[in-house]
């Protein structure tokens, strides 16, 4: 792998590690060569052969995303990541893993591919670990019923499952939720 | 961003990463460290649980920061600024070690002073000038299960990790204030995270552990021989284990002061020099002591 490819990872990886710790805060990523392939620059720090992806709605990511991280395509129930694309039926995740009280680490990570993400009052409210109290964050492009759905999967804290949204461009943003989060609406 | 942008820093300063020629940026392989990746991400989402990581070999023997070492690694930019401590302080044998090589693998600046540092490695203290919520805090932990002392057995602490059943860990510290009047652990004292799991705040000495509560500051506990990760995110709850007439409390060193700066709000390490035998104390924190002794001598 060349030096270039490497250090990018580093870069991406720890503005993912600022979103995850910091739940509700945007942060941007470093420039990405193209639109299409942005998740794949994004995602590349984290996958390889060892991981079980799912991706909902979104054919042309998948078939990218197999070929150049070398993680294998598994059902839904199987996933350690699930992607869900702008078009994607999410009902699937009802069956997701949450991991189990032993082995709470098992649970998936989702990685929703959404319109726009801003910071500031009218959004969901978060509170909970990494957030100064409380948080309000905006996402646009998100199904209906979405975050409800994510507020069940996290109903039993440990189990549950850590989602980050990300706005597909090259100059792409992110934020995340995880399971230690609590959502709330305004 | 082309790769000569990246080395450059906040502080309009570049490193060098020429200088790191001969090893891949962070010497790990591309599957460790995303492996590492991932559990970093998984403990963060879940603060104070230990997820279990295959631990690599690295160029120093495991028990010396391996775990440590490996988060380090896995996380570094090339525009980071590395502190790296032991005991607090910057000078040890095992510090400095760690701190030549990650920036020759990484081509980073190496630093002393807590404030400039963007990652701090550190064995067995927190600096003690406040870390913003720019920097992360990397802990090598040698025994990350605070349940051990109480149960020897992996899948049984597991179990009671799950279960959120601590009563045998209430019921050790009950047993020490019977027998001595208080709670005698020194260091590793044990402490609730976010209200469920109960853990190993690595060997810290209480003095710290209040330091650990509502931070602006990421920490990363990275256990190499025991292979386990895990971290507080920062504003996050932690609490030390206490009972109601048995308050938590830390070391006492009231009417002492650092011989070398005078500071008296700062962890105090005890000196006895053989000879004439004189009791001294002097901070434990190499690079807050100098760096009061510089402001002091302007």
């Amino acid at each position: 792998m060349d030096a270039e490819r490497t250090i990018r990872d580093h870069l991406t990886f720890r503005i993912i590690l600022a979103a995850m710790s910091h739940p509700g805060k945007v942060y941007r990523l470093p420039e990405f060569d193209k639109e299409e392939t942005a998740v794949v620059e994004l995602l590349r720090c984290l996958l390889d052969n060892e991981v079980g992806v799912t991706v909902v709605g979104d054919p042309a990511l998948e078939s990218d995303l197999f070929r150049h991280t070398e993680c294998r395509q598994v059902s839904c129930e199987e996933a350690d990541f699930i992607i869900i694309g702008s078009l994607g039926d999410s009902t699937a995740l009802t069956g997701c893993k949450v991991g189990s009280l032993e082995y709470p680490d098992g649970g998936a990570t989702i990685l929703y591919l959404v319109d726009g993400l801003s910071e500031g009052e009218g959004g969901i409210v978060l509170s909970g670990p990494g957030v100064d109290d409380k948080i309000s964050l905006r996402i646009s492009g998100l199904a209906a019923g979405e975050l409800s759905r994510l507020r069940e999967l996290n109903s039993e804290f440990p189990l549950g499952v850590d989602a980050m949204f990300f706005v597909r461009r090259r100059n792409g943003r992110i934020a995340c939720i995880p399971r230690s989060s609590r959502i709330g609406v305004n | 961003m082309p790769l000569h942008e990246w080395p450059k820093r906040n502080d309009g300063q570049e490193n060098d990463l020429e200088h790191r020629v001969g090893y891949p940026f962070g010497f790990m392989d591309e599957g460790a460290k995303k492996e590492i990746r991932r559990a970093i991400l998984k403990a963060v989402a879940i603060p104070g649980y230990q997820v279990p990581y295959g631990s690599r070999e690295m160029p120093i023997a495991r028990g010396w920061g391996t775990g440590g070492l490996q988060i380090t690694l896995a996380l570094i930019r090339p525009d980071d600024i590395l502190k790296v401590i032991d005991q607090g302080c910057d000078g040890s044998v095992n510090a400095v070690n760690i701190k030549k090589f990650v920036a020759k693998v990484a081509g980073v600046t190496v630093t002393t002073d807590t404030a400039t540092a963007t990652i701090i490695q550190t064995r067995h203290r927190i600096p003690e000038e406040r870390m913003t919520d720019q920097q992360i805090l990397v802990l090598q932990v040698p025994y990350p299960e605070a349940l051990r002392e109480v149960e020897p057995s992996e899948m049984e602490t597991r179990r009671m990790h799950a279960e959120a059943d601590y009563s045998r860990m209430w019921l050790y510290l009950y047993e020490d204030i019977v027998r001595y009047g208080e709670i005698t652990i020194s260091y590793r004292y044990p402490v609730t995270v976010n209200g469920r799991y109960i853990t190993d705040p690595s060997p810290i000495p209480r003095w710290d552990v209040p330091k650990l509560h509502m931070a602006d500051t990421l920490f990363l506990f990275g256990a190499g021989r025991e292979k386990r990760i895990y971290a507080i995110p920062p504003h996050t709850a932690v609490v030390p284990l206490e009972f109601e007439d048995h308050p938590f409390r830390t070391e006492n060193f009231v009417g002492k002061s650092c011989a070398r700066c005078g500071a008296t709000d700062s962890f105090l390490d005890e000196v006895i020099d053989n000879i004439q035998g004189v009791r001294s104390f002097f901070c434990s924190d190499s690079g807050y002591c100098d760096k009061r002794r510089e402001t002091c001598s302007r």
